[in-house]
């Protein structure tokens, strides 16, 4: 508090895709557009233009069997589309709440594209994921 | 403590008693959820919340053969949080007991427990237990030594 005025907390949102012990969370800046897996599919010329994200973080997230969208995706790298599987949520995050993974943990090409992770009481934790690192780490 | 004498931590990991340099122990938790990381490594297989920060898991079951691999939702009623230099890595064991403070020459070569990463022997209860290099076992974890965890 400062001057008798509430210090503004700047939030980061992160879109929420649950997995089994924890949840991947990926900044809604990087999402341009949530799509119907068959919308995404038309409007972008056939499933495998898509990337889905357990391939890229080399584990099954334990959603396959649920429902898929398809987030279009725009980093530095480009524009991509990246498939996920189960309900999506949307999460704010004080950026003080992100820890950094330890390097021992990051040395297999997903953990490359990890940004950290979020310990809430409460609630499940959220590994983030830097989809910038992943199509510039290909 | 005089130099004669080690402080000794107990620690027992699927029915087996390892001994830890207790000097390194920071902090002995409970049970701790741990979230499993996405290609680390099998003996690093992820990380904890410790004191505002992840640090990682380490799988001293794996390293020392003594256990299976930790699978992800696998739990340990007592997580030992140990540093080693600038590392600080958690432990997950079954049961740790209270400090030992032992004479130097109690502290044997390896025999009766050989294991890996064993740098000592000490008997405690009848029972000989093998001392664990931890400084040891981080350099062998593919650097995991040489960085600030």
């Amino acid at each position: 508090v400062t001057s008798g005025t509430a210090e503004k907390t700047r939030w980061r949102s992160f879109l929420v895709v649950p997995g089994r012990a924890f949840d991947f969370g990926i900044d809604t800046n990087q999402v341009a557009e949530v799509l119907a897996d068959r919308q995404g599919s038309d409007r972008f010329g056939g499933q495998g233009a898509a990337t889905d994200l357990a391939d890229l973080l080399g584990m099954d997230t334990g959603n396959s069997a649920n429902e898929a969208r398809l987030l279009s995706i725009r980093t530095e790298g480009g524009a991509h589309m990246l498939r996920i599987f189960g309900s999506i949520a949307v999460r704010q995050v004080a950026p003080a709440s992100i820890c950094d993974l330890p390097r021992a943990v990051r040395r297999g090409k997903p953990g490359q594209i990890l940004a950290g992770v979020v310990f809430e009481s409460g609630q499940a934790p959220l590994l983030i994921v830097d989809l910038g690192r992943a199509w510039t780490s290909r | 403590l005089p130099a004669a004498v080690h402080a000794l931590l107990p620690i027992q990991v699927s029915g087996r008693w390892l001994v830890l340099d207790a000097l390194a122990v920071q902090e002995i938790l409970g049970q701790r959820p741990w979230v499993p990381v996405p290609g680390a490594p099998v003996n690093v297989p992820g990380v904890l919340a410790w004191r505002g920060r992840a640090i990682a898991v380490l799988d001293l079951g794996a390293v020392t053969e003594v256990a299976q691999p930790l699978a992800p939702g696998d739990q340990r009623p007592r997580a030992v949080v140990v540093k080693i230099g600038e590392t600080t890595v958690a432990l997950l064991a079954d049961a740790a007991r209270e400090v030992q403070q032992v004479a130097a020459d109690r502290v044997r070569p390896p025999h009766a427990a050989r294991l890996r990463f064993a740098s000592g022997e000490v008997e405690f209860d009848g029972v000989p237990m093998p001392v664990l290099d931890l400084g040891g076992i981080l350099e062998a974890i593919a650097g995991v030594g040489s960085e600030a965890a």
